[in-house]
């Protein structure tokens, strides 16, 4: 689907980004970047040319790596570590995703991330062991098949506070995830989740809500 | 390799300029809590590593997929009598949500950064980060903070309406790190030797190659393979060691054939080049990537079964940690049993 990009000048709005001045900083087209990006051995992605059309302000190649090539990017930053220049490829396809979600842009690549927001939004984690279902996880062979079976019991035998819960990663409280919560409303990371997903935002509020309700009387149980 | 090795523009003595920042006012700084040892790092700069009062900043995906290495990390420091803490009130760092979608953006980013120090700060207790994505996160997050003032502020005035305060460690410190200056404490206890082992080392890439300049080894970090040696695992070279090993934070849910085909490469070259009997790791996600994706090879007609084990189970279970009840290798896909029964731990 082609972006209706509108008025957005890319590489003026690029320059505004904090990162920028660290992560551009003059290419001399070496290739380092390039022979060591893993997402270029298998993709028709080259770091180079995105620092390159950034050195070159060009509009159009910022446009087009913006619409689509931007989500190869493996995010290993062997491209920054490497670089003669201390450019960051890595940095510039960050600021470029950032521009994208902004926008409302970003719907198709983050289609399968309804999950992982859901989780962050509602646990104040990323992951939780209830995700691990072998339906979703078929390639990674038997043995984690007997684990998803087993999760709860194997979990227990560890025996680490905190770590029992299979709905999230280890037991963060309420009142910890509202902070979070108010995190990614203050700092307008609640209006991406909004564009992009915006039954999740009425979603995580009404949830923490009650979670809130629940730790206020599970406390007041403990003190009578 | 001499060209990478010198500074970046974004390497910098940054613990001079917090110095200066708290001077003014303009951040707090959570010092180094009871006995360190200071190890060097870029341009000559003491990186102090805590060995006591250790904050167990867990890893939501360790604690997911490979809930036996916080468990292994724990042991460890019970067996040597160092006091740690295992409290609930932090959450995910979100960087890894941050690398694969964007969609929380860079200011909630370092505010749940600050939130999460400023929770380490009020316990007393030294951040002992188990996650490299944490872990080079935070290190970004510290070096945007401290030289971009626009975040600083906008970070500050969000911790100041949930009640806490712009606070930074003066270390950023992982429990990989932690692990490798008590090597020589726990080689002298151990119960078990991994002698005549053969290893390789994958260290995750956010440890080294976000921020290059707080890093122990320099260029080739060398935490994982010195624990491993010291613990008398023959660690070997490999030509592959700096490839990503393809989780890709986004790849290894939604462009798995990505994963699976960078993995390959670096499975190919270990083979070919090692054979070893394990591949250590101090990673949540590579160690997440390289276990749970060999299996799958058999699928291309190529078979691989070398564990994935990362430093703090090879610390326990030399210290005598159960297998299982510790360090959980039930969890692993890839299995561990035989590995272990070379040892003689099964
Ligand atoms: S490594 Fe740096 S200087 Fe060389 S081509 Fe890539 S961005 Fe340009
Ligand atoms: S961070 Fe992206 S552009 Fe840079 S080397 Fe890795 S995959 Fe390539």
């Amino acid at each position: 689907m082609a972006i209706d990009f509108g008025d957005l000048k890319v590489y003026e709005r690029m320059t505004q980004d904090p990162r920028f001045e660290d992560a551009y900083q003059g290419c001399l087209s070496c290739g380092t970047c390039e022979s060591l990006c893993p997402a270029g051995q298998f993709y028709d992605y080259n770091p180079r040319e995105v620092v390159e059309a950034t050195g070159r302000a060009d509009e159009a190649e910022l446009r087009n790596w913006l619409e689509n090539k931007i989500w190869y990017c493996a995010q290993c930053c062997s491209c920054k570590f490497r670089c003669p220049r201390g450019n960051s490829a890595a940095d510039l396809v960050m600021i470029l995703r950032d521009i994208a979600v902004e926008k409302g842009w970003a719907k198709e690549a983050l289609e399968k991330y309804t999950r992982i927001l859901k989780t962050i939004l509602t646990v104040g984690n990323q992951l939780s062991p209830d995700m691990i279902a072998p339906d979703f996880f078929p390639d990674w062979g038997p043995r984690v098949a007997e684990m998803s079976k087993h999760k709860k019991e194997w979990r227990a035998e560890l025996g680490i506070p905190g770590l029992m819960p299979i709905d999230r990663s280890w037991a963060v409280p309420a009142h910890v995830i509202k902070e979070l919560l108010d995190i990614w409303k203050l700092s307008g990371a609640m209006d991406r989740v909004e564009a992009t997903n915006p039954f999740l935002v009425e979603l995580a509020w009404d949830n923490i809500e009650e979670a809130l309700e629940d730790e206020k009387q599970a406390a007041e149980a403990s003190h009578t | 390799m001499a060209l990478a090795e010198e500074p970046h523009a974004h390497s910098h003595d940054i613990r001079q300029e917090m110095r200066e920042l708290e001077d003014k006012g303009e951040i707090k700084i959570q010092r180094v809590v009871g006995p360190y040892e200071e190890v060097e790092v870029a341009h000559g700069i003491k990186k102090k590593i805590p060995t006591t009062h250790l904050y167990q900043h867990k890893s939501c995906g360790q604690c997911t997929n490979l809930p036996g290495v916080p468990a292994s990390s724990m042991y460890v420091y019970e067996q040597l009598g160092i006091d740690y803490l295992n409290d609930m009130e932090h959450t995910s760092c979100t960087a890894w949500n941050y690398h694969a979608s964007a969609t929380n953006n860079l200011v909630s980013l370092a505010a749940a950064a600050v939130r999460n120090w400023h929770r380490v700060y009020e316990t007393g207790y030294n951040l002992d980060v188990h996650c490299v994505t944490s872990f080079g996160n935070y290190q970004e997050m510290r070096h945007l903070l401290v030289t971009k003032k626009e975040i600083r502020d906008e970070v500050r005035k969000i911790m100041h309406a949930i009640g806490r305060e712009l606070v930074i460690p003066e270390e950023v410190v992982h429990n990989s790190e932690v692990m490798y200056v008590l090597r020589d404490q726990i080689a002298a206890k151990a119960k078990y030797r991994f002698d005549g082992l053969r290893a390789v080392d994958h260290i995750g890439c956010h440890f080294y190659k976000i921020m290059n300049d707080d890093v122990i080894g320099g260029a080739k970090p060398i935490v994982v393979r010195e624990l491993g040696k010291t613990l008398g695992f023959d660690v070997q070279d490999y030509s592959k060691w700096f490839h990503c090993c393809g989780f890709g934070f986004r790849h290894i849910l939604v462009n798995r054939e990505f994963t699976r085909s960078a993995l390959r490469v670096k499975l190919q070259a270990i083979q070919r080049e090692v054979d070893p009997d394990v591949i250590l790791v101090n990673c949540t996600g590579c160690g997440t990537t390289i276990d749970k994706n060999q299996w799958i090879m058999k699928a291309v007609g190529e078979n691989y079964s070398y564990p994935a084990l990362f430093h703090s189970q090879i610390a326990a279970l030399s210290l005598g940690a159960d297998p299982y009840k510790v360090a959980g290798i039930n969890f692993h896909a890839t299995p561990v049993e035989p590995v272990l029964k070379k040892v003689g731990i099964l």
